[in-house]
């Protein structure tokens, strides 16, 4: 099984995968402090998934990591492991889903 | 020695403003060879390899990988076919250490990474890229993309930054790469590289391109530094 072939599950349960999971988790952490301040500060829940602001933060988060993985030359490194940046940052978009749906059901 | 072309770039031109950065240009690599690409700093090598690799758009010309034409070539689509490309920056991730890139890529590419490790005498595999020298990073490249290239290896500038001893080493590994029928072409302004290394030879010009059939035997003013200014 590999990236090469197209096989996703080496990608996502590898250790690149997983290092990028650490900076998009602190990016999550921030665009979601920021979501929540300001449905504070406008008497909103702040805790509930509104498909709207989620697809904003999903796509700041997204931008803001793949300005750093091309800053760094890591698009090559992804390239040259055949992952497209789209393939490799689409499960950091479920990543962003599954926290916030998660956080929406277990929040007080 | 010769055979098809495993993957090739032609006719590319390319335009920046109203500067012209590729003029018609053609370069390929050849399963079994080492092809150098050689030019002066500013003829249009990195672009040309950019533009081979899928990471620049040209404005004319295509790619063609087993004669098969690449509507638009992406460097992981080639990457797929086996294809690596060593860009003359650092690409490597520097959270992760030598031995886990190394372990990433002979994973993707169902190869051993040892054997490259050792030709070229890679030291530190423990460490992090950001840890290395510069020497020794450029090295852990190559043998991640020595890994990675199962059918062609591109490289821009290998031998930059390298001493005597670690240039030889990679030589002998891109020979020893071609022997097992991998195409390898590597971009160079230094001429003492291809000299050592290469099998074939394009030179690059302001753009355009000539292969030199017979570069061993002609005096090397006639095909590099006696050009004159177009």
């Amino acid at each position: 099984m590999t990236v090469r072939g197209g096989h996703a599950w080496r990608w996502v349960t590898g250790p690149l995968f997983r290092s990028y999971l650490g900076s998009f988790s602190i990016l999550w952490v921030l665009t979601k402090s920021t979501l929540a301040a300001h449905d504070r500060v406008t008497g909103l829940d702040p805790f509930v998934f509104q498909p709207q602001s989620e697809t904003w933060a999903c796509v700041l988060e997204l931008l803001v990591l793949t300005h750093f993985i091309r800053r760094r030359g890591e698009d090559v490194l992804l390239g040259n492991l055949g992952l497209g940046l789209g393939s490799a940052l689409l499960p950091f978009a479920l990543a962003h889903a599954a926290l916030s749906g998660a956080l929406a059901l277990l929040a007080p | 020695m010769s055979g098809p072309p495993v993957v090739l770039a032609e006719g590319i031109s390319l335009q920046r403003g109203r500067r012209t950065i590729l003029r018609r240009a053609y370069v390929d690599a050849v399963g079994g060879t080492v092809t150098g690409l050689v030019g002066r700093i500013g003829a249009g090598k990195t672009t040309l390899l950019r533009v081979l690799v899928g990471r620049t758009r040209a404005n004319a010309g295509q790619v063609r990988w087993d004669g098969e034409r690449q509507r638009r070539p992406r460097l992981d689509a080639l990457a797929r076919r086996g294809l690596a490309y060593v860009p003359d920056h650092p690409w490597l991730c520097p959270r992760l250490t030598v031995r886990a890139h190394l372990e990433l890529a002979a994973g993707v590419a169902g190869r051993d990474w040892q054997p490259a490790a050792a030709g070229i005498a890679l030291p530190s595999l423990g460490q992090r890229p950001a840890e290395l020298s510069t020497g020794e990073r450029r090295l852990s490249e190559l043998a991640v993309a020595a890994t990675l290239g199962t059918r062609a290896l591109v490289l821009d500038e290998p031998f930059r930054e390298l001493d005597p001893i670690h240039r030889e080493r990679l030589g002998t590994l891109l020979r020893g790469l071609a022997g097992a029928g991998c195409a390898v072409l590597f971009a160079d302004h230094d001429v003492a590289s291809v000299l050592g290394f290469a099998d074939r030879l394009f030179s690059i010009e302001t753009g355009a391109t000539r292969i030199i059939p017979d570069f061993r035997e002609r005096p090397v003013p006639e095909w590099y530094r006696g050009w004159p200014a177009r």
